[in-house]
């Protein structure tokens, strides 16, 4: 490659060239991994020759050169490179070179270059020609071979002695979006006070997306698309710390005329059950009850002829189908949504319903009588009945093909749901056991009872992980395990709701006589904490009201 | 193992194992358009011969790399401190060549080598103030004091309270 040297210009000449490389990189985006031969004969069609002195202007004016011969010379190479795509078609074709010679690399995507350019680069490029350019002048004199070397053997003290460059002015969009998508928040923060063009580049909603599933892990059931994902992190951020510090505002719904045994919550409603032998459906973001059923307040007889319960409602889960509750009257009853019309009854135990759970083809329930039953959730057909409990079965589980049981003999049970076998037995409890949680990887148990202890199992080993000696002062009547959060919540006859770390038992937060009487049900997502007493009240716990932009995060 | 040939765009010719030169999509999937193996340089316009050459090192050295997860979203990408070892040494080299590295490596499609690059530049940002990543970058600001001010108000959830 032929030069003049010694000219002063020599350096600024040689710099707009590594610059137009590193340009016209950008200005040439990769081709699609299912490019098809039809795509390089669109991209020939739209080509225009190398000549174009168009092309190359913008670069000039970032580079505050005056436009002239100089520069025009710089740019007509003795031998025009081909692109790919010209090369690919000559191969093929077999043609002559002067054929291929008028393609060019197409310069679509030159808008999109310097629109970069201009927004960002006026004032930071200014000092950049001296001392980085020079090296970089070396390299391009260097015929062949000793390019490699200069940049191969440098190590790590060549960075220190370079003069930096801009990111925001080298790189496309996708590029630097992918670079700061490795960053943590406050680096993020960081870069949005660096400079204009950073600051439009860090609060990209893309970027937060993969800070947030870095730093916070995937947000459950929602889309990840088209949302303001900066906004989310910082809800996220000021929730966690209202958990950390038990930052909430309370609601109580009032409404039940006796002890409310059970609640389960969504981003819509809380339904409750009573010893007052209703079902009360609420609107979570009012407070208002929004339905009753029950025998007292519905005569209608359901479509099948079915009534509702005649006891109390000690159990009850929901999705988005069915609701389907257990009752001391022995039975459960199945509703459907949205009408909360009976479908089916289940009829099977020969006492009370403690507690019931639901899957995709199954529903447990677990009763006084010492069995669990096992159903078929579409029809309602009686599957298999569980015996070996010696006490009453108080709470259950359901999760995949593991079902798990706690019961009035102290013991914890693990049954396989396809063939009814007894897997493990977990003992420990010194008494009576009420409640139990089965993570959803199945990996953890939780289980509290009469001993006041909480204790956590691992289901693989059947070891006991740790025990949270005196977590309550009475009962552990109620737990609810939250694995993505990391938290286990719990409902006392102590009239307390505590919240404890799942990993190693810590005590979080203490909620101590909110409610007036023994707690019965405590149940948790992401910004609340709902519990449900014998004072006939249910509490709402809500650690997210007036979080700015709160709404965002819980679409 | 046969070879093919790479010209930079300085006109430099580079013999490489078709292997090696394959871990570019762009030329893996321009070699299976032709269908053969071509007797005639490949010209590589947008890469220089230096770059080039760093490139075709990092291809070497990584020849025998299973394919990337087809799962953009996998869990390595999500933390931009594991750089294996050899490619953290073959990143330690000045920016502008970094820059080019990455460049390249979008521009021919290799996507651990942009992926690799990305994560170099990532490390340099992490854990600075605003103003040494400005010295790290070369960058003027450009805010008023008064956006600055606006921009750490909006900022301030971020602060421990």
């Amino acid at each position: 490659m032929s030069n003049t040297d010694g000219e002063p210009t020599l350096r600024t000449r040689i710099s707009t060239r590594a610059r137009s490389t590193i340009t016209r990189i950008c200005r040439d985006p990769p081709p699609k991994r299912n490019d098809t031969p039809l795509n390089f004969t669109e991209g020939i069609l739209r080509a225009t020759p190398v000549g174009n002195g168009g092309v190359y202007s913008v670069f000039d004016e970032v580079q505050d050169q005056p436009r002239g011969s100089r520069v025009a010379q710089d740019h007509s190479d003795p031998k025009p490179t081909l692109s790919i795509q010209a090369w690919l078609l000559k191969f093929r074709n077999g043609r002559k070179e002067n054929q291929a010679k008028s393609v060019a690399r197409p310069h679509s995507s030159l808008a999109a270059t310097s629109g970069q350019g201009s927004s960002g680069q006026s004032k930071g490029t200014a000092p950049r020609s001296s001392i980085g350019s020079n090296r970089r002048a070396l390299s391009h004199l260097i015929p062949s071979g000793l390019g490699s070397i200069l940049y191969g053997g440098g190590g790590g003290s060549r960075h220190n002695s370079t003069v930096g460059i801009d990111i925001m002015t080298v790189f496309p969009t996708e590029i630097v979006a992918q670079i700061l998508s490795y960053l943590d928040h406050r680096s993020l923060l960081s870069c949005e006070l660096v400079s204009r063009s950073w600051n439009s580049a860090a609060v990209s909603s893309h970027v937060w997306r993969r800070t947030f599933e870095a730093e916070y892990g995937e947000l459950k059931g929602s889309k990840r698309y088209g949302r303001d994902w900066k906004t989310i992190f910082e809800v996220k951020t000021t929730l966690s710390r209202r958990w950390l510090k038990g930052q909430v505002n309370s609601t109580y719904l009032r409404g039940h005329s006796d002890s409310v045994y059970c609640v389960q919550f969504d981003e819509e409603k809380i339904i409750t059950g009573s010893r007052d032998r209703t079902i009360r459906v609420w609107d979570i973001a009012t407070g208002q009850c929004l339905r009753i059923i029950g025998a007292s307040h519905d005569t209608r007889p359901g479509p099948n002829g079915l009534g509702y319960h005649k006891g109390s409602i000690l159990c009850l889960q929901f999705d988005d189908r069915i609701l389907v509750t257990g009752s001391s009257d022995h039975t459960c009853i199945v509703y459907s949504f949205p009408d909360f019309e009976p479908v089916l009854s289940l009829p099977g135990h020969r006492m009370g319903v403690l507690d019931v759970c639901f899957d995709e083809f199954h529903i447990v329930s677990c009763s006084k009588d010492t069995t669990i039953c096992i159903w078929e959730r579409s029809t309602g057909l009686l599957l298999n009945r569980l015996r070996g409990h010696e006490g009453p079965v108080n709470a259950v589980q359901l999760r995949g093909n593991l079902v798990a049981s706690a019961s009035g003999d102290a013991n914890i049970k693990l049954w396989d749901i396809e063939n009814g076998s007894c897997i493990r037995t977990l003992s420990g409890h010194t008494r009576g056991l009420a409640c139990i949680q089965l993570s959803e990887d199945r990996k953890t148990v939780v289980s509290g009872g009469n001993d006041q202890s909480i204790r956590v199992w691992d289901v693989n080993s059947g070891h006991l992980r740790y025990e949270i000696r005196d977590a309550h002062k009475s009962l552990v009547r109620s737990l609810y395990l939250d694995n993505r959060n990391g938290r286990i919540v719990s409902g006392s006859y102590d009239q307390s709701v505590r919240v404890w770390d799942l990993k190693e038992g810590k005590s979080l937060l203490n909620f101590p006589r909110w409610h007036g009487s023994w707690i019965l049900a405590a149940r948790a997502d992401d910004r609340r904490i709902v519990s449900a007493s014998q004072d006939a009240q249910v509490l709402v716990l809500d650690f997210s009201r007036g979080i700015r932009g709160v709404e965002s995060m819980f679409l | 193992m046969s070879q093919i040939t790479l010209l930079s765009s300085d006109n430099v010719e580079m013999k490489v194992d078709k292997e090696v030169a394959e871990r570019s999509i762009l030329i893996k999937n321009m070699l299976e358009d032709v269908g053969e193996t071509p007797d005639q340089a490949i010209p590589i316009p947008n890469v220089n011969e230096g770059v080039l050459r760093k490139v075709i090192e990092w291809c070497e050295h990584h020849r025998n790399d299973p394919p990337p997860p087809a799962d953009e979203d996998s869990d390595s990408r999500k933390k931009s401190t594991d750089i294996e070892e050899w490619d953290q040494k073959f990143m330690q080299v000045d920016q502008e060549m970094l820059f080019e590295i990455i460049l390249a490596a979008n521009y021919l499609d290799i996507k651990p080598l942009l992926d690799v690059g990305c994560k170099t530049v990532a490390n340099m940002i992490k854990g600075k103030s605003p103003e040494e990543i400005r010295k790290t970058f070369n960058i003027q600001n450009d805010f008023t004091p008064e956006e600055e001010d606006q921009i750490r108000r909006e900022n301030e959830w971020a602060e421990d309270r």
